[in-house]
């Protein structure tokens, strides 16, 4: 095989190097009597982004003014939520002789393997086919949609991997829209005429299905996302917000994709084409965990002190053929009630249970129940292997979250006749 | 013809015997194992209520009014003259003029003033069994990303009802579906699905699922195919007296054994844990036993008293179920009391369970359905 013809590099994140001085007079500005004056150099803070954080730190240990801790601890918060909605840049210049070969470089720059979904995929993605891509400081999901294009092979972003698909795809563009690391577009559209053949009547529906795609280290606390539909017009351009759901919640797929369906109320005048939706992504990035770990499950009950509570993996009965774990989770006060809320979906990501052969076990939920300061949770653990017995648990439980609020627009989309 | 040819097909014969015999099919055709029951009336406007208790007493079938004063209310006369019509056909008949509804639910018709309103759309009868097609949806795509023409898939929503005494316990499958449009051209089906309900044995639902080409058809001609379906052939009644004194028991049920694993005091209540081990239970029946019919207390005097014992829940424990029965012997409102041995009430498990099927096959033909639009 060639060795590729390529220049390969990845650029730093070109974040505006501010001097500590300058964040120290913005820090006292948020002292300052005139409110525009404090809101300015707050705004000052988030601006000056990752260099201002040790400033802000060492301020927040001193600091005994109400409004200047609150406004540190919002700008901070502020900093840390857009640092991580920044891109991935991807500078890539070059020839690949395989898709295989494109798709792993790139996959590589977010820490993801990449694996081929079946020998029909794998052939595919390792013909020789040559691939030239250009890319100079392109966001990573842009330049993944554009490999995507240019490869004719088709992908799917999951949580641990980059996996290469068997059906390639085909020729239609998918209206998207790109917030650097997320991406939001539409998937289909379906126009559904039911009669009752009792009574005659016939009803119609109409239903955009709508798609979220994240960069790998974007975690959304569970069920924490909604799309909030502002504008909405038809092939006329006449607005047909009114027939349409606005808030609708999204749900998780698989790894960084998460999906919804916009519902209209009528189809009675349903559009030939949508020339416009426009609303906001809104939901909760996970921005902290915790790992909580049991070396041996065989001697529970065990306790694990973190600094969100304390967590007592209770017992592990067998049940059948599959095994139930009992957890009980304790929540400090600095424990985000939403995680609490939210933490048995979360621990898809999270929860790893491996076998007395080091082998990873499946985990479903089977039984969550709430109170005021606590969480119980049970889990069904499973294997192919039925001699597999629940040996290790590493659990990466999500601790702090960030609310965020991505715009976006979608333009002309066809609707089905 | 030589000596050597003939050896040949005498080969050839015995080596087609085996196989012919294993392609012998394990399903009958419904007609040929069960006969429809016949009924011939000659009414003449006659009141509703005198028309179906005429019904009942030729046909020797009950339905439930509901209330039981529903057809004293209709002024109707009812006018109906058939002879060795199935059940089902002068039934439907009867509500229809009466301006009442049948409905079906588990192994019970009912007659109400609502009803289940979808009995009035498609309906095929055929001797024991009916077929009503409720629902034609049509769904456009487009799938962006994918193709670009849009997808069109017709679903037709069927229903499959027998009479009583005939009880259907589920399809299994919808096979051999032919279907044309109005301009004659064949469809054939994307997927055919049965659903599975869970309670009642009569009533089975499943989909036809066609594709749409072009938009330029208006109806379907003809739908036709044949669902598979196991019907119950016998039942037999399993009975632990004094379920609650009998914790650590095995009972014997045909070979398959029922063990009172746990019996647990819950306030005013008794939790019960019963260990079943399949022996030569049906699988229908093993993997229902949470929505088969349900076990009851045969020295309860009344129907509410009987519905004492629910299975609650099921759990897979290797090859065997573990059911977890809550048996309320008296109000769950009145205060809670301590328990011991001697304060347990008397109570009997009987339980009506399937021990045998058979498999039928029932063919349907559906005409003249039209396309929404």
């Amino acid at each position: 095989m060639k060795w590729p013809l390529f220049i390969f590099a990845l650029t730093t994140l070109a974040v505006a190097q501010t001097a500590q001085p300058e964040a120290e007079q913005f820090i006292r500005d948020l002292t300052a009597t005139d409110w525009a004056k404090r809101q300015q150099a707050e705004d000052s803070l988030v601006g000056a982004g990752a260099p201002a954080i040790d400033a802000i730190n060492a301020a927040l240990a001193t600091s005994t003014d109400f409004e200047q801790r609150d406004r540190l601890q919002s700008a901070l918060a502020r900093i840390g939520r857009e640092q991580l909605l920044i891109a991935t840049p991807v500078t890539v210049n070059g020839r690949f002789e395989r898709p295989l070969d494109a798709y792993t470089a790139l996959a590589r720059l977010v820490d993801l393997p990449t694996k081929c979904e079946n020998p029909d995929a794998e052939a595919r993605a390792t013909a020789a086919v040559p691939v030239d891509l250009d890319f100079t400081d392109k966001p990573w999901l842009e330049a993944l949609t554009e490999t995507v294009a240019r490869t004719n092979v088709n992908i799917r972003l999951e949580d641990e991997k980059l996996t290469l698909l068997r059906v390639p795809p085909a020729a239609i563009r998918r209206p998207t829209h790109f917030a650097g690391a997320i991406s939001i577009s539409a998937d289909n559209a379906r126009r559904r005429q039911a009669t009752d053949l009792a009574s005659g009547n016939t009803t119609s529906s109409l239903q955009v299905r709508l798609a979220a795609m994240c960069e790998p280290k974007i975690k959304f606390r569970a069920e924490s996302m909604r799309l909030m539909v502002s504008k909405l017009l038809d092939q006329n351009g006449e607005s047909i917000l009114g027939d349409a759901q606005r808030v609708v919640p999204m749900q998780r797929e698989s790894g960084g994709r998460y999906t919804c369906t916009l519902n209209f109320n009528t189809a009675k005048n349903a559009p030939t084409a949508i020339s416009l939706i426009e609303g906001d992504l809104v939901g909760e990035i996970i921005t902290r965990t915790i790992e909580a770990r049991v070396e041996d499950l065989t001697a529970l009950p065990q306790t694990l002190e973190t600094p969100a509570g304390t967590i007592e993996i209770s017992s592990l009965v067998r049940t059948g053929k599959n095994w139930s774990l009992a957890v009980q989770i304790s929540r400090e006060t600095n424990f985000h009630q939403s995680l609490a809320n939210g933490l048995a979906t979360d621990t898809r990501d999270g929860l790893h249970i491996v076998d007395q052969f080091g082998e990873p076990m499946r985990v479903n939920l089977t039984a969550q129940s709430m109170a005021q300061a606590t969480v119980d949770v049970t889990f069904t653990l499973s294997s192919t292997n039925s001699d597999a017995q629940p040996a290790k648990l590493l659990w990466n439980i999500a601790s702090q979250s960030r609310d965020i609020r991505i715009p976006f627009v979608l333009r002309d989309l066809p609707m089905p006749n | 013809m030589s000596v050597r040819y003939l050896a040949a097909i005498v080969v050839l014969g015995l080596l087609a015997t085996p196989i012919a015999t294993a392609d012998v099919p394990t399903t009958q055709p419904i007609s040929q194992v069960v006969k429809p029951t016949l009924v011939t009336l000659d009414l003449d406007k006659v009141a509703a209520k005198d028309a179906f208790a005429e019904l009942q007493k030729r046909s020797k079938i009950k339905v439930n009014i509901v209330p039981p004063d529903l057809l004293a209310r209709s002024d109707t006369p009812i006018t109906l003259k058939v002879k060795n019509r199935p059940w089902l056909e002068v039934m439907l008949e009867l509500c229809d003029q009466a301006g009442v509804y049948p409905s079906n639910y588990g192994n019970n018709w009912n007659i109400t003033q609502q009803g289940d309103r979808r009995l009035k759309a498609r309906r095929v009868i055929d001797g024991p069994t009916m077929i009503v097609c409720h629902n034609a949806t049509t769904d456009s795509e487009i799938r962006f990303g994918d193709a670009a023409k849009t997808v069109r898939t017709l679903t037709l929503q069927s229903m499959l009802f027998t009479e009583p005494g005939s009880p259907v316990s589920g399809i299994s499958t919808v096979t051999d579906v032919v279907a044309t449009d109005d301009l004659g051209r064949e469809l054939k089906p994307v997927s055919t699905e049965p659903a599975i309900f869970s309670a009642g044995y009569e009533r089975r639902d499943f989909t036809i699922a066609l594709p749409l080409p072009d938009a330029d058809a208006t109806s379907i001609k003809r739908v036709s195919g044949k669902l598979l379906a196991a019907m119950l052939a016998e039942s037999a009644e399993l009975k632990i007296p004094d379920l609650l004194r009998k914790q650590g028991d095995t009972i014997t049920f045909r070979s398959a054994t029922f063990t009172v694993s746990e019996v647990r005091s819950v306030g005013n209540w008794y939790q019960v844990e019963l260990e079943v081990s399949r022996g030569d239970l049906p699988l229908e029946t093993f993997q229902r036993l949470r929505t088969n019919m349900p076990p009851f207390d045969p020295r309860a005097e009344n129907e509410k008293q009987a519905g004492i014992i629910r299975v609650n829940q099921v759990q897979t424990r290797g090859e065997d179920q573990v059911l977890t029965l809550t048996v309320r012997p008296q109000n769950i409102g009145a205060p809670a009391q301590p328990k011991d041995e001697a304060d347990k009430p008397v109570i009997d498990l009987a339980w009506t369970l399937p021990v045998s099927y058979r498999h039928v096959e029932i063919p349907f033909e559906l005409t003249d359905l039209p396309i929404p639009r």
